[in-house]
């Protein structure tokens, strides 16, 4: 069953579309990636995914309830840090997850303000003021508030802003070993590192549009039909490829980039080897996430603007 | 209901925790000191001047000069009768007058409690004598002597309300130059109705919601399981229940201090309540102007003066919750909790400056400042004051509606706002 589906969601602020026609769905157990550059649209969405704005079209259903007409079911399986780490800094660590447990209708709120504490490293400066705590550990009391009502749904907008490498890397531990005891992850970033190391499926945004939705190993494991060869002599290697039948060949230093399928490695391996070239390393190439998502969103970004236009064009005439 | 009251726990937990409340409390604690020393500083001036004490000593100082006068008088020669100067015959007349004048007022005061009932009785009898006489006069038809008569009447009733209710339950008036706790709390009303106490309800509710905003709050706030509408009510009712411990607990200080100062008298001198006037202006042929004021008295009773405290302490905790729910609307309208303490800042102190410049306006009566101090409209001190006939009903009218306009705002504009760049 899908945690999170989004069907025709559109948003218009004024006279500006700021989202058009979202479609995604989030399964079980999964964690998804939403990637745009800046403006694109994401915080907008996540903002309507947690029920903070009320989508112009379109339907947003967290565990088939609408976000909007059946709040009380959506937002009990639903937890969230949209932004910064925004909590109470006048209050305690405490205090600040009580007030959401309250909220939650927790019944055993002691005790799993307790468990999330501990979840999260907090627990020996839970009591005191959060406005002694430093930026991660603000953080960190973040997540714990969004894991507070055991949801089945994590939607984080940015969640690694401002946290150190170390910070970063835990957090994405503790994404995954979530993801893996059944919570679906929702994460916004435009970091596309990030992504890649975090999320199984992402979704990227282009100026309000969707323009495509791939499963993080699809974009980075496709083939693009070359390998990378480290090689002692340069020249040699040439000849002897040439002779083999590559004879496009580019050269960056002491590597080589040969137009060759990776079903084609063990047979250039061998005539190297046959041809006395000394190899060091062979590598066939993948397509990164940066590559993906620049193609992705240059070559269609143009064409959703133009057809943005046209679009508010008939509005108007209409 | 359960989970209006975890909200109102939430509301209250962040409440106590913030400066806001310190300020608002602190800047009362000091307000009421110095009412406090204002009033004493009072109360001593009255007491060297115009108390039993004070004129006795008066009247030796008087004998003693009258003394001097005759021997004066009976020894010209060592006078030196410079012209101009008045003669000391006259110079005794006039001591010899202060001196009946004290002796009266001392005699007034020290007289057994029986003499003042036969006194207070005859007073009374002559009250009623004159009403009846008035009602026995055929009243004039119309215009001004009708007016004239009208109001004759209405104020010998006046009168006559407070001088009975004396009689009748034994209650002599404070000694002139006294104090007591509860002429000093309703003194502190009314001085600090029309701003201070509203100023304090502002500065303890009007960043309520608009403060959430701006620490970006709100987003963890509102995607939580509860509704809107319950997480705006809660915020309301706890601000509603902030100001009204405020306001209650600063007018509970005033009569502490009182009490301890002063001592406990005064809880059963008559109020009379449930007055207004009524007010009506004639244009003589030669064009002079005469205005009359008339009593009315359909719904005016006595009520002795704790009763009549409590009362007004409740009717001013009212008020200053419909300032609070007004303040709560702009809390709700502005994203900055600076721009929302600032817009209702201004509401009360415009507010209060327009009452003043529109002074005698048919619209004073629908702006809230108004209605400020509604003990005020009780005794018909507001209706006094202003030259309309505004009563206790009209004020409560008033602020109801302007605390429900509020509400609704803020509900509605809550309920569908998008938290966008919160």
């Amino acid at each position: 069953m899908s945690v999170l589906t989004l069907e025709g969601v559109s948003k218009r602020i004024g006279k500006r579309w700021i989202v058009e026609d979202l479609n995604m769905t989030v399964e079980d157990g999964e964690v998804y990636g939403f990637l745009g550059p800046n403006g694109a649209g994401k915080t907008t969405t996540i903002r309507m995914i947690v029920g903070l704005a009320r989508p112009t079209r379109g339907q947003i259903r967290l565990l088939g309830q609408d976000v909007w007409r059946d709040r009380r079911q959506a937002m009990s399986a639903l937890g969230t840090i949209v932004e910064n780490p925004e909590v109470y800094s006048y209050l305690t660590g405490r205090q600040n997850l009580l007030h959401y447990a309250r909220l939650a209708g927790l019944g055993d709120a002691p005790k799993r303000i307790d468990e999330v504490a501990e979840m999260v490293r907090l627990k020996d400066r839970l009591d005191e003021k959060v406005r002694r705590y430093s930026l991660g550990m603000r953080q960190r009391l973040g997540v714990a508030q969004a894991l507070l009502a055991r949801p089945r749904l994590l939607v984080l907008d940015e969640p690694t802003n401002g946290l150190d490498p170390a910070g970063m890397r835990e957090f994405r531990e503790l994404m995954r070993a979530l993801a893996k005891q059944g919570t679906s992850v929702f994460v916004s970033s435009h970091l596309l590192s990030e992504i890649q190391m975090m999320c199984d499926r992402v979704a990227i945004l282009k100026g309000g549009r969707v323009v495509g939705e791939h499963t993080v190993a699809d974009l980075t494991q496709a083939a693009t039909g070359r390998v990378r060869l480290q090689v002692g002599d340069v020249v040699a290697a040439t000849g002897v490829l040439a002779a083999a039948g590559w004879s496009d060949v580019k050269t960056e230093g002491q590597t080589l980039i040969v137009e060759a399928e990776q079903s084609d490695v063990p047979r250039l391996v061998r005539a190297l080897v046959a041809g006395g070239v000394d190899l060091y390393a062979v590598e066939p190439q993948r397509e990164s996430l940066e590559q993906a998502f620049l193609e992705l969103t240059e070559a269609q970004g143009v064409e959703s603007m133009a057809d943005n236009r046209s679009v508010r064009g008939g509005e108007q005439g209409a | 209901m359960r989970e209006l009251v975890r909200v109102c726990l939430n509301e209250w937990m962040k409440l106590v925790r913030r400066r806001r409340l310190w300020v608002a409390s602190l800047l009362g604690v000091a307000m009421v000191g110095l009412f406090a020393y204002a009033t004493y500083h009072n109360y001593q001036m009255q007491q060297k001047y115009n108390s039993l004490a004070a004129w006795r000593q008066q009247l030796v100082v008087d004998k003693q000069r009258l003394a001097d006068l005759r021997r004066q008088q009976q020894h010209p020669a060592k006078s030196h009768a410079e012209p101009g100067a008045p003669d000391v015959a006259q110079q005794m007349q006039e001591v010899q007058d202060s001196i009946r004048q004290l002796q009266k007022q001392i005699a007034e005061a020290t007289k057994s409690d029986a003499q003042w009932r036969q006194e207070q009785a005859k007073s009374v009898r002559a009250e009623q004598k004159s009403l009846a006489q008035l009602q026995a006069q055929t009243a004039p038809a119309s215009g001004l002597p009708a007016a004239q008569h009208q109001s004759d009447t209405a104020q010998t009733r006046l009168a006559l309300l407070s001088d009975t209710y004396r009689l009748t339950h034994n209650v002599r008036p404070l000694p002139s130059g006294s104090q007591d706790p509860y002429t000093m709390v309703m003194e502190f009303t009314q001085f600090s109705a029309s701003v201070f106490l509203p100023l304090l309800a502002v500065i303890l509710t009007a960043d309520f919601v608009s403060g959430e905003s701006t620490s970006g709050t709100i987003k963890l706030l509102l995607v939580r399981p509860v509704p809107r509408w319950k997480v705006l009510l809660g915020k309301w009712l706890v601000a509603c229940l902030a100001t009204a411990l405020l306001t209650a607990g600063l007018l509970a200080v005033v009569w502490l201090i009182g009490c301890l100062q002063y001592g406990m008298h005064g809880a059963r001198q008559p109020q009379v309540v449930g007055l207004t006037y009524q007010f009506k202006h004639f244009i003589a042929s030669d064009g002079s102007s005469t205005d009359v004021v008339i009593p009315l008295l359909t719904h005016a009773h006595v009520l002795p003066m704790w009763v009549y405290l409590l009362a007004s302490a409740g009717l001013e905790v009212v008020a200053m919750m419909v300032v609070a729910t007004i303040a709560f609307l702009c809390s709700t309208l502005f994203k900055s909790a600076m721009a929302s303490t600032a817009a209702a800042l201004g509401a009360v102190v415009i507010g209060f400056v327009v009452t003043q410049f529109l002074q005698g306006s048919r619209v004073v009566p629908v702006l809230f400042p108004t209605h400020m101090n509604l003990a005020a409209n009780w005794t018909g001190q507001t209706a006094q004051n202003l030259g309309l006939t505004v009563s206790l009903g009209t004020g409560l009218c008033t602020l109801a509606v302007w605390g429900v306009l509020s509400l609704v705002g803020a509900f509605v504009y809550f309920m569908r706002k998008d938290v966008l760049n919160a």
